[in-house]
């Protein structure tokens, strides 16, 4: 293996840890060995991480948390932590207000034009409090098998560098009688809403095959078509962070 | 579980589980909370967890969980602005890093996009390896391993701006800058 390559696996590894049982772990080490350089760039990176483990092992801790978590999870019925009562009223307001919006969503879009430019501000409307979802997961490998299961489109692709990103979940909408697919996640602390929708739903689909981007009632919004499926992506960050998730492809 | 193995389990791991806590919320009382939230998880659904020598992983895929529902609902996630590094900067030496305090090093790490610090944060607090790290966060070893190796890099960077003023304790360079030899004429 090349230089770098043995770098990329020894720099993942604790001494002395559980990864020593992977072959390619072992043969890196025999390379540190006999190449000087990397051996002395492996001290040198031990070093660093174990000041960084010592440093982090020195944190304070508030004196009374041990306390506090025995007592609130004793008995289990009693002293909830303090945010969880919250979370259930954030949890019904969320509900009531999409309730309310979808509502009145239905009766506001009776008459009104398929223009793909009022989806995207049916769906801003749609997003102005964080909606339900369907599946509450950060693992791309659900989302992937839900999408599976609800998409009639054999072609639905979700750019693969957007999934190295937390998902945080997805949900089936249906909105001025289309049927999308909403996926959502966080991107650099912004959340993205990723909606698919068939193309054949819209009278005037996206006509470019590469994000298009646009502002639509404070949302930084991007759309595309490809094969059998419209994309729209919108996400109250701004527009520049919205190009970049489309631009970087290369970190991972 | 019962409510003296849940006390063993708070006792021994209560102080990771927060510190990891630290390193994905934005301050200490979130943190609290969060960790608060991951034992109480643990009291109510800790049964299902079949072997114990998984309770680290499980409590640190529960907190990680948390956090992200937590977050959620804010449609925000506490997150600092960070600066694309296009030039090989000098390499912060681990002698430089002793100089600077515990809270200046968890500063420093959470300035880290998320996607690169929650990996290391696994790695250094308690020492996941990078197969459990790979199975904390559901992505393959290879996506852990390069993640590791940016979220270094990035954390070396802030690192050398926290330094002391009057430290020298830079390397030139992390790799040897090759030397031509220049024969008299």
């Amino acid at each position: 293996m090349t230089r770098e390559e043995a770098k990329l696996i020894l720099q993942a590894c604790h001494p002395g840890g559980d990864d020593f049982a992977d072959p390619r772990v072992a043969a890196a080490l025999e390379q540190a060995q006999r190449d000087p350089d990397l051996r002395v760039w492996l001290h040198e990176q031990r070093a660093f991480d174990a000041v960084i483990s010592d440093k982090l092992e020195h944190l304070p801790v508030p004196l009374d948390l041990e306390a506090r978590i025995i007592r609130a999870t004793r008995g289990r019925s009693e002293a909830r932590p303090r945010w969880n009562t919250a979370y259930l009223a954030l949890a019904a307001s969320i509900v009531l207000v999409a309730s309310i919006l979808l509502l009145w969503l239905g009766r506001a879009g009776q008459g009104r034009g398929n223009d793909p430019g009022d989806l995207r501000a049916d769906l801003a409307n749609f997003l102005r409090e964080f909606p339900r979802l369907d599946l509450e997961t950060e693992r791309w490998s659900e989302i992937n098998e839900w999408l599976t299961r609800k998409a009639t489109l054999a072609d639905l692709v979700i750019p693969s560098h957007l999934k190295k990103y937390p998902g945080l979940g997805c949900r089936e909408l249906r909105l001025k009688e289309k049927r999308l697919l909403m996926v959502c996640f966080v991107a650099q602390g912004e959340v993205v809403h990723f909606f698919v929708v068939p193309r054949s739903e819209l009278p005037e689909p996206p006509s470019n095959s590469t994000p298009q981007f646009t502002r639509v009632n404070g949302w930084s919004t991007a759309s595309w078509t490809r094969g059998e499926a419209s994309y729209l992506v919108l996400t109250k960050g701004s527009d520049a962070f919205l190009k970049s998730l489309f631009t970087d492809q290369s970190r991972g | 579980m019962t409510d003296q193995q849940l006390e063993q389990a708070v006792h021994e791991h209560y102080i990771t589980v927060y510190r990891f806590a630290l390193g994905l919320a934005k301050n200490e009382a979130e943190a609290c909370d969060l960790t608060q939230q991951t034992f109480y998880l643990l009291a109510s659904k800790g049964d299902q967890l079949r072997d114990a020598s998984k309770l680290k992983s499980w409590l640190m895929t529960t907190c990680y969980r948390e956090f992200l529902r937590l977050a959620r609902h804010r449609q925000r996630f506490p997150h600092f602005e960070v600066s694309i590094v296009e030039d090989e900067l000098p390499q912060v030496s681990p002698e430089a890093v002793n100089q600077i305090d515990a809270e200046t090093v968890m500063q420093a790490l959470q300035e880290v996009d998320e996607v690169y610090r929650i990996p290391l944060l696994l790695f250094y607090l308690r020492q996941h390896s990078y197969k459990d790290i790979a199975e904390v966060l559901d992505v393959p070893i290879g996506t852990v391993m390069s993640r590791l190796a940016r979220g270094r890099e990035r954390l070396r960077e802030l690192l050398s701006k926290r330094l002391p003023l009057d430290s020298n304790k830079l390397l030139p360079f992390a790799d040897p800058v090759p030397t031509i030899d220049h024969k008299p004429a």
